[in-house]
């Protein structure tokens, strides 16, 4: 993991409502962080037609959160489900993320994961 | 003071490359400290409270020796005074439960209290319907005196920090001390960040409860002392009971010990109060006064070197207000990615909210970045701090 790398890269994350969402999650790390995240998706027939994101935290989180918002476009809400937390961290080249910080690359997935209401 | 030879005796600096400035959490261990604990252990290790065979005295022994140590150390009246618990959270428990506060009983903290002075009132104010009371900042990032003045009005309690371990800033206990004096008001001080840093005399204080952590000034983690007057500790109520804190139990009742048995049920951390007291005789040698010296110097390279790269620091502008450590964020990059860059040039400082919340939330920042020395931090420390701060925030471009 090159962190100057992924700090210069923030620079170009856009942080967006979607306005036509029709699944709202919210996310957050919590006690020593205070990091949070709100995931939204517009959802149709089980497809991600579309996503965006919010949040404030730290740079690994908003990175992470913009790669998985760029992965589960299009996708199949099953196969993100059934993602692994491996083959997300190796998905958005944070596969050797220090374990301290693993709670920051796996809140989005976490969040979609607990949060998403069961149908 | 010589530095060098201190850091001489840590053997955690012979082995690992690090540049450790993450004290406020916990500090390193000199070899004297760790050998005594292996002396104790191959040569003297028993259960005290008197067992009749000669371990047991030993350890008795040994056990009270260090009590008197600490009450020494921070002048208390006597070593009846000293109670051992696992730490300042633990210490402000047991006085946050065995004070006799009712329904309507005024409380006052400050909104700068690690969440270890602050969550054992918060609790009260639910459990018993206390009046709190929180103490604001003023602009000056300094406890607010007056906003004190007025809400320590009739106050039972006033439980205020020695040193914010946010903001760095040493409170003005003595004016504090007055202020409780007017109200008649029990002053409790959380000197888990004072008591390592700056002499510490609880006569001349005059505060009537002090709690503090081994852990943060040389000594083993998992022993904290709760310092009270005699006349205070023998009112309160028991807290934690079973073994040790007797002096007679019949079917329907109990008789409790004296102090300082009263407070310690159970078996306490015997090797850790050995550690303990191989702490403070190692501060002592080297001398509380010299320490705050010491850290003074490089706290104000830092605060220099931050003020000079336009970086955002907390607490008190006056250096002399100032003890051991400095927090901080640069623009743009959050406190956890400053701390992973700086991990990567093997610099150890702390990130987040550093259990204090309710501050983080009146500054209005998300978290930040903590350095934090000890007495065997140097210069070259402070300037590789500083000199990879300038490298991120130039890589960066920001
Ligand atoms: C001001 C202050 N109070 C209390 C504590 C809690 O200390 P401990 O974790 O040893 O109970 C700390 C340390 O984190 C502190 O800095």
């Amino acid at each position: 993991m090159d962190l100057i790398k992924i700090l210069k890269a923030l620079k170009l994350i856009k942080k967006h409502k979607l306005k036509d969402a029709n699944v709202v999650l919210y996310g957050s790390n919590p006690y020593h962080c205070g990091d949070n995240i709100t995931l939204y998706l517009k959802i149709e027939n089980g497809i991600i037609k579309d996503a965006s994101f919010e949040g404030t935290g730290c740079n690994i989180l908003m990175y992470a959160t913009s790669k998985f918002i760029e992965h589960i476009k299009g996708k199949n809400v099953k196969e993100i489900l059934e993602l692994s937390d491996r083959e997300f961290l190796k998905e958005i080249d944070l596969a050797d993320i220090s374990k301290s910080r693993l709670q920051c690359a796996l809140l989005p997935l976490k969040t979609f994961k607990e949060k998403l209401p069961r149908i | 003071m010589d530095v060098a030879k201190i850091k001489e005796d840590f053997p955690i600096f012979k082995k690992r490359k690090i540049i450790y400035l993450d004290n406020a959490a916990s500090t390193q261990k000199p070899i004297q400290v760790i050998n005594e604990i292996v002396d104790f252990y191959e040569n003297h290790y028993s259960n005290i409270h008197r067992g009749l065979h000669i371990l047991s005295q030993e350890a008795s022994e040994i056990y009270e020796e260090s009590k008197k140590i600490v009450a020494n150390f921070i002048n208390a009246y006597s070593w009846r005074e000293i109670i051992y618990v696992r730490n300042t959270t633990e210490a402000i428990n047991l006085i946050a439960n065995t004070l006799p506060l009712n329904k309507g009983d005024k409380v006052v903290t400050t909104i700068m209290e690690h969440h270890s002075n602050f969550l054992p009132w918060l609790r009260l104010k639910k459990l018993k319907k206390i009046q709190l009371e929180i103490v604001d900042i003023n602009e000056e990032q300094e406890l607010d005196m007056n906003d004190l003045e007025k809400k320590a009005k009739d106050a039972k309690v006033i439980a205020v920090t020695f040193v914010s371990n946010v903001l760095g800033n040493i409170n003005d206990l003595k004016e504090i001390r007055r202020i409780a004096d007017e109200n008649a008001s029990i002053l409790i001080v959380d000197g888990a960040q004072g008591v390592p840093h700056l002499l510490t005399n609880v006569k001349r204080m005059k505060v009537d409860f002090l709690a503090f952590s081994a852990h943060k000034m040389l000594g083993p983690s998992g022993i904290g002392i709760l310092y009270g007057k005699e006349e205070l500790l023998e009112e309160l109520d028991v807290f934690l009971v079973g073994g040790g804190m007797i002096k007679d139990v019949r079917m329907d009742e109990f008789v409790p010990a004296e102090l300082p048995w009263k407070f310690e049920a159970g078996t306490p951390f015997i090797e850790g109060a050995v550690g303990l007291k191989a702490a403070i005789e190692y501060l002592t040698t080297v001398g509380m006064e010299n320490i705050e010296k010491h850290e003074r110097e490089l706290i104000k390279l830092l605060v220099d070197g931050l003020e000079e790269q336009n970086i955002e620091y907390y607490g008190s502008r006056k250096i002399k207000k100032r003890s051991s450590l400095v927090s901080f964020n640069i623009k743009g990059i959050h406190a956890h990615d400053v701390a992973e860059y700086l991990n990567y040039k093997h610099i150890a400082v702390r990130s987040g909210l550093h259990c204090a919340h309710p501050l983080h939330r009146r500054l209005n920042i998300p978290a930040s970045v903590r350095a934090s020395v000890y007495l065997y931090n140097n210069e070259e420390d402070i300037i590789a701090l500083l000199d990879a701060l300038k490298r991120l925030i130039k890589e960066l471009n920001i």
